[in-house]
């Protein structure tokens, strides 16, 4: 059985007034135009899902903004996943969902080469491998803000090297 | 204001916390869409790191092969001199111990010299305040049998001996047969 949860009436008559300030802030954020109708659609359908959530006391559309953020990363990490075999994606996606097209993985690659060393390491190590800060950095022999330095020069860097262009 | 934001955003992913779940993140985004823009880069960009084939790049114990050496140059550098300074001694306590046991014409039929290498005898370990049957030189324990007994024979008597001795004794004496002379009795 299904229970209805009754949407405040804030946000009943807020989701309609926010969609001209959502689709611009789409725009802004760099959700290319052909992805905005898409992207503000899953917006709204996610705030109308979590409507518990909402906070009636706290402004609506920094809460819009925000899962408008959270649709558009879904959406661009799932593109880079998204397996092009035009024989069978669905068996490639069956054995290994993360799998990414291989020029994707291409350009991640070249760009995670262009790291230190060390940083790659530490960086693939934490966030692909689920180590952890103080495992890193008794493997590595540093004190453990260094590993945090390591880790954010390596954030800084991939964001540095012209993500938008890979999807 | 934007420094201290991506400060807060390195630390939440440091924690493995999702950044957009902050409230000063979540207003930064909407102020500053340039900064939403470069943070979901950075979040799709670290959501991509899993897809990263583990061959290229360095597993845990790969990469302490490789860096290891470089963090611990200081404690390598002292094990390499270690190992050096373990060599020479050994070299020259050889050298030194082959000239003394050398028979020397003086020494007559009754002089027999043999050697049993470290490399026989080195599981071996000796206390050499409970041992009675050879000499200390240079801190080394230094077994000498009696004149006409079966080198092999004797070693594995005072091998099986030393090792009883040793279970129970943390200091570590090495043992070495090195020559059998009629002058130099076990006992």
């Amino acid at each position: 059985m299904i229970t209805l949860v009754p949407a405040p009436r804030e946000l009943d008559t807020g989701l309609a007034a926010a969609q001209p300030a959502l689709r611009a802030y789409c725009a802004r954020i760099g959700v290319p135009a052909q992805d905005r109708d898409d992207v503000l659609q899953e917006a709204l359908a996610r705030a109308w899902r979590s409507r518990e959530r909402f906070q009636p006391e706290r402004p609506l559309e920094p809460w819009l903004c925000t899962i408008a953020l959270r649709v558009w990363i879904d959406l661009r990490a799932r593109r880079a996943r998204e397996v092009r075999s035009a024989e069978a994606p669905e068996l490639a996606e069956a054995f290994d969902p993360r799998a990414e097209a291989p020029e994707t993985r291409l350009d991640l690659e070249r760009s995670l080469s262009t790291l230190r060393p060390l940083e790659r390491d530490l960086l693939l190590l934490f966030h692909r491998d689920g180590f952890s800060l103080s495992d890193l950095a008794d493997r590595f022999d540093l004190p453990l803000n260094t590993v945090k330095s390591h880790l954010r020069r390596a954030r800084q860097r991939l964001q540095g090297q012209g993500w938008e262009g890979w999807l | 204001m934007n420094e201290s934001i991506w400060h807060r955003v390195h630390e939440h992913l440091d924690e493995r916390v999702d950044p957009l779940e902050d409230p000063l993140v979540q207003e930064a985004c909407v102020s500053d869409p340039e900064f939403a823009k470069e943070l979901v880069s950075l979040l799709v960009s670290i959501d991509r790191l899993a897809g990263v084939p583990v061959s290229s790049s360095a597993r845990p114990e790969a990469a302490t092969k490789v860096w290891a050496p470089v963090h611990h140059l200081r404690s390598a550098s002292i094990s390499v001199a270690a190992v050096v300074l373990l060599g020479l001694a050994w070299f020259a306590f050889d050298t030194w111990s082959d000239d003394r046991d050398r028979p020397r014409p003086s020494s007559g039929p009754h002089t027999a010299a043999f050697t049993i290498r470290p490399a026989r005898i080195d599981h071996a370990r000796i206390r050499s305040e409970t041992w009675s049957g050879g000499r200390v030189r240079g801190g080394e324990r230094v077994v000498v049998p009696r004149e006409g007994s079966d080198a092999t024979e004797y070693w594995s008597r005072t091998a099986s001996a030393l090792e009883t001795r040793t279970e129970s004794e943390p200091r570590r004496l090495q043992v070495y047969v090195r020559s059998m002379t009629r002058n130099d009795p076990i006992r």
